[in-house]
């Protein structure tokens, strides 16, 4: 029963596919397994695993089918899905503790569907649920038939190393929407209490809580307090191997902090694949047009590919050059081996060709691994053509560098971008308006309506602007770090695009042998631009919270409730905490919404610090910026 | 994660059944009906125990010691413990019948996963193609039962070969390990025969005219024959070297056939998987027109029957009247 042992080194992803892994296999304990092959042959190899949808997402977002079957899953299916029996082996159930998902078992057991069953409810079952479950066994002769009950806790979702999102959809309408009921913000201060106290768990931690006062997250906050400090009176050896000195910072914030990065143009290769491909849970789905016929072609971005690791979080240019860079070491480790037997080609590769053992060994073990980061360029290759599609269409360049410095725009400027037929969607045009907006102090009436004019005229629907209107007040209080300007750490000057005809060029030639022409024009067009990186203002937020000392931003921190579990009081003041106490590592949670702009800040200035910070972010969603437009504009 | 077992069986022994007979379940696995399954259990096992031997033997195997105690072991090699075999020194001739019994053994999983397809594949092809209007009529559950099976099992072929692919390799990283080692000693050894020309003279070359000068008869009689000594021992590691270099050949050809299949298995068991989802969505959607069909028609065949009496009544009342 005990957690994932607390690593400062481990991300929430690696502890999360670990707690995945052993669910797999049947809650026995994977390092001994691996340890001792023997140890399997007490338990059954093959299994079934069935699940709901929110089990499904859980999963998908960090397996591949191939790593279900590592695991011995032979078949998974969803739980409402028509099922057929397959005799001898156990199923696995991955679902949410719900009356229906209980009964579905109860069934399928009935029915003798599955020789038994392990059932692993996503998050901790009511007692009362509990005990009905059994009462359904009891009455139909099943509880022979179930192996085991455990509570997983792992209702939440792991985009990257250490992004999390609670698949909590219209937080930030329920929270800020006049017609929303107590009961209704009541349930939804709940669920997001529930699957934030599973990634607590998960991280095997228990941390100490900061939020600032008058709003949801302290709602949030008072809840989840008394949830952990129930769980450790109640299960004491659940965080029994925890390192009692590294105890995180939670932070939690409501999304008006600062509204901007949510609709923000970005440059980075995750948040622009979020923002014009809607990447969700880690899946990309393109088009392609092929003599009339569109076929869909989807592709899945997740830790295991080492080229997306290294480029997530690196501005778009760099990318397209290390793809151009990759893509010639490729073409040199294939050359070589193809040199060596005397094969034209790697498909004509053959190892009987080989007389002398070791150009043999090389070469079998470097085979698989050239065809699978081929496959990985390609990939890449395609999402990056796709995303230079919609650049050169959509002008995204010059909407980043006009919002990268949108304090000094003047009245003629901004009308001569919203009034271009040729830039942007009218999507786009609004986000750089209400970023703008968001941005300056004061804008004159007479202003302000020109600017209405000219969107309305470009197709613009005002809903999402009106309701910035109602919030910009508070939003530009808590707005006030985003200002701070620093450097890009270890920026190489001007060396990556003194050489942008080449890398244009290069690109364009990789493109037109993978038989994708005509694009010189638009990697011409593309204008060059690496940004110096600003602190968000939730970065600025977190590093006054965990370094006290160093940030200017202090002050509006200090007034921050603080929460620990731990402690006997039940006071939250703030005061009573030590003002000098730094923090190493903290989990951030922004309710209303999150995404990869943000996530991206973080991690850069966690990276830079002396020691390094380890942060895990996440929020109650991830939405792209349009999806949260339309959210504000439902609230207009 | 929590354990909730103990509590749900305590649930369910308030509700007075019997809990004698319904232990905390071992899953069962000696008496499986189904013989693909039990099959593939037999081969597992058999995989699982050539790893943990090779785990066993790899100490012994790579030690540079030529001494062989295998007499003093009362057990055969396959099921010594792990004590026993680490403290074995073992000569080349054991060496390369390990090799050779390992590779039998992979042979002959290979083998029994090839007729374990053959027979996957045989059920494959009693499933009937979804075309034409007469396949319609036939059971679509039975369908989807055959087709789930058959991805089922699928996947427990892969799983096979999989582990198959990392017992093989373990064995050729072995047996490498086992060929550099003797590359290297080989190459001592040619150092040794022949040694480099120095610029220093001091200590290196006698010219053979003057090599009587400075030996006895006996002692170059005796320096002759450590020379043709170690001449026969370096040709006898040569021997050893080629005979490793031919077994390490064999198990990568070995290891690219695994790899191949596993690939192969790979694409068939996922387009099987999605055949077999894509045919229990449609068994779904079917279900549910059928549930509202049902209702709709059942309406219909009311409204009928109604609209006929009447028509009929008033047929019957036309005709009296007539």
């Amino acid at each position: 029963m005990s957690l994932a042992i607390s690593n400062e080194t481990s991300t929430l992803r690696e502890t999360h596919i670990r707690s995945l892994e052993k669910l797999l296999n049947l809650n026995q304990n994977v390092d001994e397994l691996e340890k001792d092959p023997n140890y399997k042959s007490e338990f059954p190899i093959w299994k079934v695993l069935i699940f709901d949808k929110s089990g499904s997402d859980t999963i998908s977002s960090v397996m591949r089918i191939t790593e279900l079957r590592k695991h011995g899953v032979t078949v998974h299916m969803n739980i409402t899905s028509s099922r057929q029996p397959i005799a001898d082996v156990p199923a696995i159930y991955f679902v949410q503790p719900t009356e229906e998902n209980v009964e579905y078992i109860i069934d399928d057991l009935s029915k003798g569907l599955y020789e038994s069953a392990y059932v692993c409810f996503s998050s901790s079952i009511p007692r009362s649920l509990l005990e009905k479950f059994a009462e359904l066994a009891s009455k139909t002769n099943t509880s022979h038939m179930i192996n085991q009950v455990y509570d997983q806790y792992l209702n939440y979702v792991v985009l990257e190393s250490d992004f999390f999102s609670l698949q909590l959809p219209g937080v930030f309408h329920t929270i800020h929407s006049p017609s929303s009921d107590d009961a209704l913000i009541e349930n939804t201060i709940q669920s997001t209490v529930n699957r934030l106290f599973s990634v607590i768990v998960t991280l095997g931690t228990i941390p100490i809580i900061r939020c600032p006062q008058g709003s949801a997250a302290e709602l949030v906050a008072r809840k989840l307090n008394q949830r952990l400090k129930d769980h450790l009176m109640n299960t004491k050896d659940v965080f029994g191997t925890l390192n009692p000195k590294i105890r995180p910072l939670l932070i939690l914030l409501d999304r008006t902090v600062d509204l901007v990065p949510m609709i923000n143009h970005s440059w980075t290769y995750q948040a622009l694949i979020h923002d014009t491909l809607n990447m969700h849970l880690n899946r990309v789905i393109l088009e392609s047009v092929d003599e009339g016929k569109v076929s869909k072609q989807s592709y899945d971005l997740n830790g295991s590919d080492y080229f997306w690791e290294a480029n997530a979080n690196k501005p778009f240019p760099e990318v397209a050059e290390n793809i151009d860079e990759e893509l010639t070491r490729y073409k040199n480790d294939a050359n070589e081996i193809t040199r060596r037997s005397g094969a034209s080609s790697l498909e004509e590769f053959n190892a009987d060709a080989f007389t002398d053992s070791t150009y043999l060994k090389a070469a079998v073990s470097l085979l698989p691994e050239l065809t699978a980061r081929k496959q990985l360029l390609d990939m890449h290759m395609s999402i990056a053509t796709t995303i230079l599609k919609a650049i050169k269409e959509r002008h995204l360049d010059d909407f980043f560098q006009m919002e990268d410095n949108v304090t000094g725009l003047n009245k003629s400027a901004i009308l001569s971008c919203l009034e271009d037929k040729d830039k942007g969607t009218p999507d786009d045009k609004l986000r750089f308006f209400i970023i703008w907006y968001l941005s300056v102090d004061t804008v004159p009436g007479a202003d302000l309506q020109a600017y209405e004019e000219a969107l309305v005229n470009n197709g613009c629907s005002l809903e999402a602007l009106n309701f910035v209107k109602r919030v910009r007040e508070i939003t530009k209080m808590t707005m006030l770090a985003s200002s701070t300007t620093r450097p890009m750490a270890n920026q190489p000057g001007d060396n990556i695009f003194g050489g942008f005809s080449s890398l244009s060029s290069k690109f364009t030639d990789r493109f037109k042998e993978a038989g994708i022409g005509g694009l010189e024009n638009i990697i011409s067009g593309v204008k060059n631009l690496i940004p110096f990186r600003k602190d968000g203002t939730i970065t600025s937020i977190v590093q006054s919270l965990m370094d006290p000392g160093s940030s200017s931003v202090s002050k509006q921190t200090e007034s921050y409730l603080v929460f620990d579990p731990k402690a006997s009081h039940a006071s939250s003041d703030p005061r009573g905490m030590n003002k000098r106490q730094i923090f190493n590592e903290a989990i951030v949670c922004v309710l209303g919404g999150g995404n990869y702009l943000e996530y991206g800040n973080l991690m850069d200035w966690a990276k830079e610090q002396n020691p390094p910070k380890h942060i895990t972010y996440g929020s109650t969603d991830v939405q792209s910026p349009s999806q949260f437009m339309n959210e504000m504009a439902s609230l207009s | 994660m929590a354990n909730r077992t103990n509590e749900f069986f305590g649930f369910i022994k308030k509700g007075n059944v019997d809990l004698e007979t319904l232990s905390l379940r071992k899953p069962k696995l000696s008496n499986v009906q189904d013989g693909f399954l039990a099959e593939a259990y037999i081969i597992h096992n058999t995989i699982v125990h050539l790893c943990t031997f090779l785990e066993k033997i790899r100490g012994a195997y790579l030690k540079g010691q030529a001494v062989s105690n295998v007499h003093k072991l009362s057990k055969p090699l396959m099921e010594s413990s792990l004590e026993e075999l680490s403290k074995l020194e073992l000569n080349d001739l054991q060496r390369d019948e390990i090799d050779h019994e390992a590779s039998t053994i992979i042979n002959s999983c290979v083998q029994k996963i090839g007729s374990l397809q053959k027979k996957l594949k045989d059920k494959q092809s009693q499933i009937p193609k979804r075309t034409g209007w007469l396949q319609g009529l036939k059971s679509p559950e039975k369908l989807t039962k055959s087709e789930t099976i058959v991805a089922h099992c699928s996947s427990i072929l892969w799983y096979l070969q999989n582990e198959l692919s990392d017992v093989s390799s373990s064995l050729y990283q072995l047996q490498d390990l086992r060929l550099r080692r003797a590359q290297e000693r080989k190459t001592i050894m040619s150092d040794i025969l022949h040694p480099q020309q120095t610029s220093d003279m001091s200590s290196a070359e006698i010219p053979d005219s003057e090599l009587p000068n400075y030996f006895s008869q006996e002692q170059l009689v005796q320096l002759e024959q450590d020379n043709d000594l170690m001449l026969q021992e370096f040709e006898h590691t040569m021997q050893q070297v080629q005979e490793t270099g031919k077994s390490l050949a064999e198990i990568a050809r070995l290891q690219t056939e695994i790899s191949t299949h596993l690939s192969i298995q790979s694409t068939a068991a996922e387009k099987l998987y999605e055949d077999a989802m894509n045919v229990a969505d449609s068994i779904t959607g079917g279900n549910r027109q059928l549930v509202h069909a049902k209702s709709r028609s059942s309406r219909t065949a009311k409204i009928f029957f109604f609209l006929f009496t009447i028509l009929g009544l008033v047929l019957l009342a036309l005709d009296r009247i007539v």
